[in-house]
């Protein structure tokens, strides 16, 4: 039983309760559907690799308008203030206010950029195959598996702009004296937080298993 | 096709989510959870108790839930005037503002989804606890697992944090009753997403068909 894959052995896990079919011989190519939970089973996930790589490319094109336009603009007593993502990290920076700063510069700068980022670099890992041999190979891959989780499981997090705009604009509304006007910064970046998410949720870190299970 | 059996329970397969290595399920002690040997993702558990405390946190959740959208999540005063939101107040003027498409992101994932997930749970588990499935409960506990990660009132928490030190340093800015609500319901969001043995819930709709 020692390192056989479920694929390897002729079986199927269902995404959706986890239980583990068997895959007949004479029908494989067929639709199969969970006994339990009546979900399509697959071997892996549907077109993991293009899906991803097309939400990757998408999320990437929305984080150049995301950081460029402004998410807000604040208008004071006649001034407007034009705020991207970026100026307002610096402006908690600059207002002494570093604990927040770092807070919102984690889920609003570092957070998508590390899922675009993790992401390529594991597509790549499994389009070029790199992989080391030995005993080394389980370990770096058993570390990008786990990169893989941290992608999945940070992402929800850069919503947090979003809401912190959600709850400004109904807040600030005085009229003349002051007002904070969503821009359309805000739609790019709501577009990278779900470009991004569903870029995690079509990868396939098995993918990462099989490029070493091909080799050996 | 409807797939072939393979048994269920002690001695059945086991095969790893994100590695795909196969195993026989051997019985954990209690209280404990079985992980992969080669990668570390989380296979199983043995918790009897896990099912009642999902249950109790659910329910605990749905009432917080109505709370955080009823009652206020902030106060705010500024030039003698003041200013409270609910959470579709938020929505509304993102709307009215132009970005339509992220008042629609905050509207499903402060309201639709949280709200969606805590009724499509107590659907399933409140029968299910008197060994009862009601019609649809498979297609219902399906979504509620896919759309989990989209329910982000933690994140809202976080969110009322970073605006009150912000509103802060303006003018007077209180958190209301709603603030408190929701944040107590992220926690129990979170408390039953970790108690919740899904396995153990598909089990118990089989054996209840």
């Amino acid at each position: 039983m020692k390192n056989r894959t479920a694929r390897g052995a002729g079986y199927r896990r269902c995404e959706v309760c986890a239980l583990v079919a068997v895959v007949p011989k004479a029908a494989s190519d067929a639709r199969l559907e969970c006994r339990r939970c009546h979900a399509t089973l697959h071997e892996r996930k549907p077109r993991a690799f293009s899906r991803t790589a097309a939400f990757v490319i998408a999320g990437f094109l929305f984080y150049i308008p995301a950081n460029l336009y402004p998410v807000m603009t604040i208008e004071l007593l006649g001034r407007s203030d034009p705020n991207t993502i970026f100026t307002g990290v610096r402006e908690l920076f600059q207002s002494g206010m570093w604990e927040i700063g770092l807070l919102v510069f984690a889920a609003s700068i570092l957070v998508p950029l590390m899922k675009l980022v993790g992401l390529t670099y594991l597509l790549l890992c499994v389009h070029f195959g790199w992989a080391p041999s030995g005993r080394r190979s389980t370990l770096v891959r058993r570390d990008r598996t786990v990169l893989y989780r941290m992608i999945e499981f940070v992402g929800r997090w850069s919503m947090l702009d979003m809401f912190l705009l959600s709850m400004l604009v109904a807040l600030v509304r005085f009229g003349a004296i002051a007002t904070i006007v969503p821009g359309i910064g805000a739609t790019s970046f709501a577009m990278v937080v779900v470009t991004t998410m569903f870029a995690a949720a079509s990868f396939d870190p098995r993918l990462l298993w099989d490029v070493a299970e091909a080799a050996e | 096709m409807l797939s072939m059996m393979a048994p269920d329970g002690e001695g059945a397969l086991v095969a790893c989510p994100d590695c795909d290595l196969l195993y026989r399920e051997a019985l954990v002690p209690q209280g404990t959870h079985a992980c992969c040997a080669r990668c570390h993702a989380f296979l199983y558990c043995n918790d009897p108790g896990a099912f009642d405390r999902a249950l109790a946190w659910t329910t605990a959740g749905g009432i917080l839930l109505v709370l955080a959208n009823v009652f206020p999540v902030m106060v705010f005063a500024y030039g003698g005037k003041s200013q409270s939101n609910t959470l579709v107040e938020g929505v509304v003027e993102l709307a009215r503002g132009g970005v339509e498409f992220v008042a629609l992101l905050v509207f499903l994932t402060s309201i639709v989804f949280p709200v969606l997930r805590t009724t499509g749970l107590l659907y399933v588990l409140l029968p299910l606890r008197r060994g009862r499935c009601l019609p649809g409960a498979r297609t219902v506990f399906r979504s509620v697992s896919t759309l989990e990660q989209w329910g982000m009132l933690d994140v809202y928490a976080l969110a009322i944090l970073v605006t009150v030190v912000k509103l802060g340093q303006l003018a007077e800015a209180h958190i209301g009753i709603g603030c408190f609500a929701l944040v107590a319901a992220a926690v129990t969001m979170i408390v039953t997403g970790s108690a919740l043995d899904r396995r153990d819930v598909w089990r118990r709709m089989e054996a209840a068909r």
